[in-house]
């Protein structure tokens, strides 16, 4: 016995391959379809709101990096500083349509530079693929038409408000993408709460389009169904099952099909990114409650932002509860507040605060359900138990 | 000594122990007043006076306030001067009193006075009493400004005083108006804290390397400790 050498080390003891790096590519593959899909649906100013997404988070979160170890701070700031003064500059010169390339140039400049100084050396944990899920969500919850500095700024107090000054990815309270989408909505709510258009030329969403942007509006998507349900009192709203799962509908970039979510999600769950246990019971919940107030379960379901939020957002893994029954009370109520804020608040649509409100509680979920430690307490007392 | 008593007495509470920075009280009337720096320059023209004077009076009657019900006479010292202020700036600057509104008669219950009095004034002279509510009153008056610089320049892209627009980031930005709303509030706040927090630490960290370096140099024994 004596000979048995014995490790003594902090747990978690048990670990799996699975890094950063592989969970945040398997949810970029699982956006993959409705992307691509909003591309070709929305054309140039689609792909622009997402690259510009994209980018701007990945260089907002390099220079974050290096400022916090505390190299190449003179580049840092520097490319900062252009990156700032190259779309005031040019908008000031009178070229505000080159702004965006060239701010976008710049800051791939920086990003590729960087990439190119990192390669050998430290594994730069600064490109796992977290940055760019959150800018690719963040333009996922935007309008299709919206300026090109909105998901500039919006990447940015994403990345810095909503993450990194919490201490980086892991320690945010709340995801990242809705901190940023509610604080664009609260500073330019007329770029936020309209600019929809419609995808192609069928015209369903008529009415629905000056509808929403006449609502006074809150959170995530006014998806326009969702102001036309509140405009004609919920009838014939059978109409739009086929266009809000393909296509069709006036809604954020994210929200042009319910289906292709649904393959995204149903990728997720397959790979064991995500547990099924938010999605299925804040959708679940949302149409229960419908059904209970008299709404048309199918549609409040499919309409707005609901897929997108329960699959993406509320799954987040930093600001949602770690156990399967915290995760089935965080869906529980998500999908509860939504349908309550859908209904009784002068905004159609409400995921965007029912998600962010969850996030709040996560830490009072994961305090109170607690799992039992193996052989500790159980209904049969420390000594009998089993 | 006695000088560098009064002056530590009137610079504490600029920066060390700034009562919204550090302290952390009197938050609610700097977090809906930071809006305007305007706004923010009577106000905190307000709170030095009734900090100041409030001091002063309850330093005085020290001797005849009874210990159980110091509390209630320091409220009435306060209001007394609360309500000067309150009529002045009425009669003079109807202006900025309606834009003020509800948060100068509410200075009264501001825990940031109650707390100088009870914590300072109460237990210290007529002088150290007058410079410890100047010097409050002023860390106040300096948050609220830098505050309020922030919110209405970012949030509305220009800095208006007495209706006179002193510089303006012209019709081409869209100002968000996140920064003027409370959520924008809490978020300047928390940054100027931060800068603050930030600022503090790298002085300290210079401090401590003049020292080190200085001792290093000078006899050589400094550099195993």
């Amino acid at each position: 016995m004596a000979d048995v050498r014995l490790t003594v080390s902090v747990s978690p003891h048990i670990r799996s391959g699975e890094t950063t790096q592989d969970i945040m590519k398997w949810v970029l593959i699982a956006l993959l379809p409705t992307a691509v899909r909003a591309a070709t649906l929305f054309g140039f100013t689609g792909v622009s709101v997402m690259a510009i997404g994209v980018v701007t988070a990945l260089f907002c979160e390099v220079i974050w990096h290096n400022l916090r170890v505390g190299k190449g701070r003179s580049r840092t700031w520097g490319a900062l500083a252009a990156s700032l003064v190259v779309p005031a500059g040019a908008s000031f010169a009178g070229l505000g349509t080159a702004a965006p390339i060239l701010t976008t140039a710049v800051m791939l400049a920086f990003i590729a530079c960087e990439v190119w100084m990192k390669r050998k050396g430290e594994a730069p944990h600064v490109f796992d693929g977290s940055a760019a899920v959150t800018g690719l969500l963040l333009a996922l919850v935007l309008p299709p038409r919206v300026p090109w500095w909105i998901p500039f700024v919006g990447s940015f107090v994403a990345i810095s408000l909503g993450k990194e000054i919490f201490g980086g990815l892991g320690y945010n309270v709340f995801n990242p993408a809705l901190v940023a989408r509610a604080i664009l909505l609260l500073s330019w709510p007329r770029y936020i709460t309209a600019g929809w258009f419609k995808a192609l030329s069928v015209d369903i969403t008529a009415s629905a389009t000056s509808a929403a942007t006449n609502a006074a509006v809150d959170a995530t998507s006014i998806a326009t169904p969702l102001a036309v349900a509140r405009a004609t009192g919920g009838a014939g709203l059978a109409g739009f099952y086929l266009p809000l799962l393909w296509e069709n509908t006036a809604g954020c970039v994210g929200e042009v099909s319910g289906l292709l979510l649904l393959i995204g999600g149903g990728i997720l769950i397959w790979k064991r990114i995500i547990g099924w246990e938010i999605p299925v019971t804040y959708l679940g919940t949302m149409a229960v409650l419908s059904l209970a107030l008299g709404l048309d379960p199918v549609f409040q379901v499919l309409a707005g932002g609901a897929l997108l939020g329960a699959i993406f957002m509320a799954t987040d893994y930093v600001t949602s509860p770690v156990t399967s029954k915290g995760r089935l009370v965080f869906g529980v109520m998500c999908g509860a507040l939504t349908m309550i804020l859908r209904v009784y608040s002068k905004a159609p649509e409400g995921v965007t605060s029912a998600i962010l409100f969850m996030n709040m509680l996560t830490p009072l979920i994961d305090r109170s359900l607690r799992p039992r430690p193996f052989g500790v307490g159980g209904s049969g007392g420390g000594k009998n138990a089993r | 000594m006695e000088v560098e008593r009064m002056l530590g007495d009137l610079t504490r509470g600029v920066i060390k122990e700034n009562a919204l920075l550090k302290l952390m009280i009197g938050l609610c009337s700097a977090l809906a007043v930071s809006v305007k720096v305007e706004n923010a320059l009577f106000m905190g023209m307000a709170v030095i006076f009734v900090l100041t004077s409030s001091n002063i009076v309850i330093s005085l009657i020290r001797p005849v306030t009874p210990h159980n019900i110091r509390i209630p006479i320091f409220i009435v010292v306060v209001s007394t001067f609360v309500t000067i202020v309150d009529l002045s700036l009425r009669a003079y600057f109807p202006v900025i009193y309606a834009r003020l509104g509800v948060w100068i008669p509410l200075i009264v219950v501001n825990c940031m006075i109650l707390g100088r009095a009870e914590a300072f004034a109460y237990k210290n002279g007529v002088v150290a009493s007058a410079l410890d509510g100047l010097g409050m009153g002023v860390g106040y008056t300096l948050v609220l400004l830098v505050m309020g610089f922030i919110r209405e320049f970012i949030g509305t892209g220009s800095i208006t005083m007495n209706g006179n627009v002193l510089f303006s980031l012209g019709a081409g930005f869209e100002a968000p108006t996140f920064m003027i709303t409370f959520p924008g509030a809490f978020l300047t706040f928390g940054l100027v804290q931060a800068g603050l927090n930030k600022y503090e630490e790298m002085m300290n960290e210079r401090a401590a390397r003049r020292r080190t370096s200085a001792r290093g140099s000078g006899t050589g024994v400094g550099a195993g400790a």
